[in-house]
């Protein structure tokens, strides 16, 4: 049977790991390696196949909080994850070069995902670069004819991540 | 396709409380409305009061006076010597006299909106989008200035000497600390008080020295919030339907659950007792949010008369529909959300 679960997924740094660790009732069992490309000067350890964290259920229910690895190279991996997926959450970091470009990817590559649940974005790091600004990703998803659900959010803070998931759930809720 | 308005009764018996849920359920075919049973008076399009008894009839003269939005219907066996624009259905509750009255009723309620439209249409003729008020004379405020003057910039001094320059496509203004604390009170004083002057773009920095840069958003949305009072500002319409065409940043204007449902909805969009009617809410809440998302662009527009029949259609809920909400219910339950 396949678990019941939540995605996150974005860029490498974006704040998945974090994000998960934030409302998991454990520490998420990670499989990150120390970074070998460019991506060390930012970030030591990065997440080569996946992040699991988990929440229970009043009725003993399970439901995972799955991190996708950041880099396209490990797509292979996404389409495995999102089996039993609830939804998506999409993590931009402000602070990477192109963002906006960042956050189509994600979209493009999860497409039929979304389609057939719903999505939210998290923009991450928006105090230290300030553009570009919501209003910038929104007109990026205007451009694609998509209204989502983004907000500013820093992944360590619990508040902002179960906005999230308020918002991904009240999207759920009414389709 | 046919409206779906709510009936409210007061004073009423219970077996005629029963009967009249029965015979509303005959409107199911009505071209134009079809009329439901609530028991929240705020989200009633009418209002249906037993005035042969002495407590109803003094509640019928109270709405009377204050209601400015609500059919009312008297319930009673006189016919005469009630306020006007009552309407009165005769004694004892039959369906031949009840049907014509909620035919009248919705005119009567559809209109309204209807003439709010007119009045805004006529008032933006004149230059200005003063919001609409079906009795008092509408206001022009500082807020309806701002948004008749979108791609300017503005500065405004109002009857205090309060100064601030609205920079309105950036979505800013500039004032000095002080001035940022009462910023929706100066957003919805009258126009009339104030001296609005043009800013041109080059002289800019002239105008901001020593003044604070701030965010205009979250101003305005609390500051239409506050003066919307549950009627659609000029220009919109009851009848329109309504879609966002981007996401509010609902965790800037105020994280608010009614308005984070409301977003939902109007991503694919529908009109307004669509909206009210799926959230069980009162109208008026709608419209307030309307009117905020209208204010700061959120919003697109399009007459419901040209939309396909199959936008306003509510998928029936299923089991497996009704397995996911639990599910979502528990996971709320469980983060607290």
């Amino acid at each position: 049977m396949k678990q019941v679960k939540f995605i996150f997924t974005g860029p490498p740094g974006a704040g998945k790991t974090t994000a998960i660790a934030t409302i998991s009732e454990f520490p998420p069992v990670s499989t990150d390696v120390f970074s070998t490309d460019g991506l060390a000067k930012v970030k030591e350890k990065t997440t080569v196949a996946m992040d699991f964290g988990q929440i229970t259920l009043d009725n003993g229910q399970k439901i995972g909080l799955y991190g996708t690895p950041g880099q396209q190279r490990f797509k292979f991996m996404w389409d495995i994850l999102i089996q039993g997926g609830l939804g998506l959450i999409i993590l931009i970091d402000n602070r990477r070069p192109e963002p906006l470009k960042d956050l189509e990817i994600y979209l493009d590559n999860f497409a039929d995902f979304i389609n057939r649940t719903d999505a939210v974005i998290g923009v991450t790091c928006s105090d230290v670069k300030d553009t570009p600004t919501l209003d910038d990703y929104q007109e990026v998803l205007q451009r694609r004819g998509q209204i989502f659900p983004a907000f500013n959010i820093d992944a360590r803070n619990k508040e902002d991540v179960l906005l999230l998931l308020n918002a991904l759930l009240t999207c759920l809720e009414a389709s | 396709m046919p409206h779906t308005l709510h009936l409210f009764s007061s004073h009423l018996s219970r077996n005629n409380i029963l009967t009249l849920k029965v015979f509303l359920g005959l409107t199911k075919t009505d071209p134009v409305a079809i009329w439901e049973y609530t028991d929240d008076r705020e989200k009633a399009s009418a209002l249906l009061i037993n005035a042969d008894e002495e407590e109803g009839n003094l509640r019928l003269k109270e709405w009377a006076s204050e209601n400015k939005r609500q059919v009312l219907i008297a319930f009673s066996s006189r016919i005469e010597g009630f306020p006007p624009n009552v309407l009165v259905l005769p004694r004892p509750l039959r369906s031949v006299e009840l049907i014509p009255v909620l035919q009248q009723a919705s005119k009567q309620f559809l209109d309204f909106f209807q003439g709010q439209e007119e009045k805004g249409s006529q008032a933006k003729q004149l230059g200005g989008k003063a919001y609409s008020a079906d009795v008092d004379p509408p206001v022009r405020r500082i807020l309806d200035v701002l948004c008749g003057n979108q791609g300017r910039i503005l500065k405004i001094v109002d009857k205090i000497a309060r100064s601030v320059v609205f920079d309105i496509s950036h979505r800013r203004y500039y004032a000095i600390d002080h001035v940022k604390m009462e910023i929706e009170d100066f957003l919805i004083s009258p126009a009339v008080d104030a001296q609005i002057e043009e800013v041109d773009y080059s002289q800019l920095a002239k105008f901001i020295q020593n003044l604070q840069i701030y965010d205009l958003d979250v101003p305005l949305w609390a500051a239409v919030l506050t003066i919307s009072n549950g009627r659609l500002f000029n220009g919109l319409s009851f009848t329109e339907f309504y879609r966002l065409n981007r996401w509010p940043d609902l965790k800037k204007l105020g994280q608010n659950p009614f308005h984070l449902k409301l977003a939902t909805l109007l991503r694919r969009g529908g009109t307004v007792d669509y909206f009210a009617d799926f959230l069980k809410a009162p109208v008026g809440d709608v419209i307030d949010y309307i009117n905020a998302c209208h204010t700061l662009n959120y919003l697109e527009r399009q007459e419901k008369s040209i939309l396909p029949a199959k936008v306003f259609e509510q998928k029936p809920s299923d089991t497996n529909t009704t397995v996911k909400r639990s599910l979502f219910s528990r996971i709320r339950s469980r983060l607290g959300i």
